[in-house]
């Protein structure tokens, strides 16, 4: 079997060229198809390194905390994803052991890195074999309940970097603004897998938005998901020429709720999944509050200069149903 | 035996004068108006790192007022009431209003078209006249029907209970009373309601209140 590393911290991620997808999952090319990165067997087993003890978090609060983290994702009725603790290791995440390890490694020149995330991958399948998450002990952390002043807290942490090792990348459903210094603040954000983290002290990431929720029964649907839910799928562009790499968010008028995607390929075209049945709003924004590099390869064109608009009708989504051809025109800035 | 005939007769006497509608069927069509339907407001809220909201745009949505067709057809029960069952249709427009945006993004009226069908069944009673030959015909009535809303493109269905009570007159243009003719009266038919809607589309899942209004023409047999 031939076997490959693809390293991908949390700020970063490979993204697949086509086809459209309705969320921003990592992928791989097997001969020459593009492949969702994806566990072929559920549960999905854990270990948690038995050196993952620092200054505030033992060994069994770091046990614990990830095991909440774990919970709320296999908590998500339409998804089908599964984990199960396997007990302590000697080992440290990221290495090829065959067992998928968390736990604390001291990176400090990794200076604006909380945690990231690895993985084994089979590329004749595009099977996930082994995922480790790495939690950055150059940072101080904390597992109250409540939080703490200047530590950050692992469970949210760990929730983000857990979508990761399920296969999922990041959303761009947030807001950030430039720091002095450099970096981006976060104003906020309604997406767990948004890729920047809440300053430390908080515990506000620790929830799952729709957004995540979405995107996790999207890669492993469950139940009813895909009888329940519906898509809009369609193109954004701009003076006539497709946009890649837009951000759309379709939010319900009656719920609140908002999912998001990108359009993911040369031809601008984009899917969201996992929508409510109903009337939506759909609005496009160009990526402009991470770096490009969090979300696509560098070497990607992504169009960031439009308007924030919307489109020009209400969407209606059909439970099972994609309602196509959405033609979501923008214009320069 | 005698003394409930005759009684019957007292009351037959009595009713006279009552504003009832010569003939016995009536079919009516016209044109309903209905006004607009709040559908509530919601906000697209981002999590702040302090667990409070963030704004990123406000959504304000409505079913607008709307000018459908509408058909009844009434059976008379008794001297003063009717029974009846109605049909109506419109294509009120499902608008939501964006505004407030973060980005500064100059907002956005974005529509959909609804197709809207409501069949039920109602009592109108005429209220009592001393004129016996009064043209004018005044009523109040009341009565509950199934409606059905078809998304634009008609993937999508919702349906609910509407009620209505409101009044009216009945304004008689032909009015015979020879026992050969087939045809009794004919006239106008205005009338004004309260429109209590459950379910169908709703946002908030409370009912709704609407006014409305319709004149149609009928005719008697």
């Amino acid at each position: 079997m031939r076997r490959i590393i693809a390293t991908l911290l949390a700020i970063f991620l490979t993204v697949p060229a086509e086809p459209a997808f309705a969320y921003l999952k990592f992928g791989t090319r097997v001969n020459g198809r593009q492949v969702t990165l994806k566990w072929m067997q559920t549960p999905v087993k854990y270990f948690v390194s038995s050196r993952s003890a620092v200054p505030g978090v033992s060994v069994d609060d770091f046990q614990a905390a990830i095991g909440r983290a774990f919970a709320q994702w296999q908590a998500v009725p339409t998804s089908a994803i599964a984990y199960q603790f396997a007990g302590l290791t000697a080992g440290l995440p990221g290495e090829e052991d065959g067992m998928s390890t968390l736990g604390f490694r001291n990176r400090p020149e990794l200076d604006r890195v909380l945690a990231s995330t690895n993985f084994l991958v089979d590329i004749s399948s595009g099977a996930l074999l082994e995922s480790d998450i790495f939690f950055n002990s150059s940072f101080s952390w904390s597992t109250a309940a409540a939080g703490e002043v200047g530590r950050f807290d692992l469970e949210s942490i760990a929730l983000h970097e857990i979508g990761h090792l399920s296969g999922l990348g990041h959303s761009a459903l947030g807001e950030t603004e430039l720091r002095e210094g450099g970096g981006r603040r976060v104003l906020g954000a309604e997406a767990v897998m948004f890729p920047i983290a809440f300053g430390s002290g908080t515990i506000a990431g620790r929830t799952l938005k729709a957004d995540d929720i979405a995107g996790i029964s999207d890669l492993y649907p469950d139940g009813d998901f895909t009888a329940s839910t519906g898509s809009i799928s369609g193109t954004v562009t701009k003076d006539g020429q497709p946009v890649f790499g837009a951000h759309i968010v379709a939010f319900d008028p009656a719920t609140g709720s908002m999912v998001a995607t990108f359009s993911l390929n040369a031809q601008g075209q984009f899917s969201v999944n996992g929508l409510s049945p109903g009337p939506h709003v759909v609005r496009v924004e160009p990526l402009d509050d991470a770096e490009i590099d969090s979300f696509f390869d560098a070497s990607l064109a992504v169009d960031i200069d439009f308007k924030v608009s919307f489109f020009d009708r209400l969407v209606v989504v059909a439970a099972g149903g994609d309602r196509g051809g959405v033609t979501a025109n923008v214009s320069r800035k | 035996m005698a003394a409930v005939l005759t009684a019957l007769q007292v009351t037959a006497a009595r009713a006279q004068p009552v504003g009832a509608v010569p003939g016995r069927l009536e079919f009516d069509a016209g044109i309903v108006w209905a006004g607009a339907q709040p559908l509530g407001s919601q906000e697209a809220n981002l999590t702040t790192g302090t667990g409070s909201t963030l704004r990123l745009f406000s959504s304000t949505s409505d079913l607008l007022a709307a000018v459908g067709f509408e058909g009844r057809v009434a059976v008379k029960v008794t001297r003063t009431v009717d029974a009846r069952v109605s049909m109506s249709y419109a294509k009120p427009e499902l608008r939501t209003r964006v505004t407030n945006d973060l980005e500064n993004s100059a907002g956005a009226i974005v529509p959909e078209s609804i197709q809207q069908y409501v069949v039920g069944g109602g009592i109108d009673w005429y209220v009592a006249s001393r004129r016996s030959d009064a043209r004018i015909r005044p009523f109040v009535g009341g009565g509950a029907a199934y409606l059905r809303q078809l998304h634009e493109g008609a993937t999508l269905v919702a349906t609910g209970t509407s009620y209505d009570a409101g009044g009216g007159v009945k304004l008689l243009l032909a009015s015979r009373t020879r026992p050969r003719q087939l045809m009794r009266a004919a006239g106008v038919r205005l009338d004004a309601r309260v429109i209590v809607r459950t379910k169908g589309i709703t946002f908030d899942g409370r009912r709704s209140i609407a006014p409305a209004a319709a004149a149609s023409v009928f005719v008697r047999f």
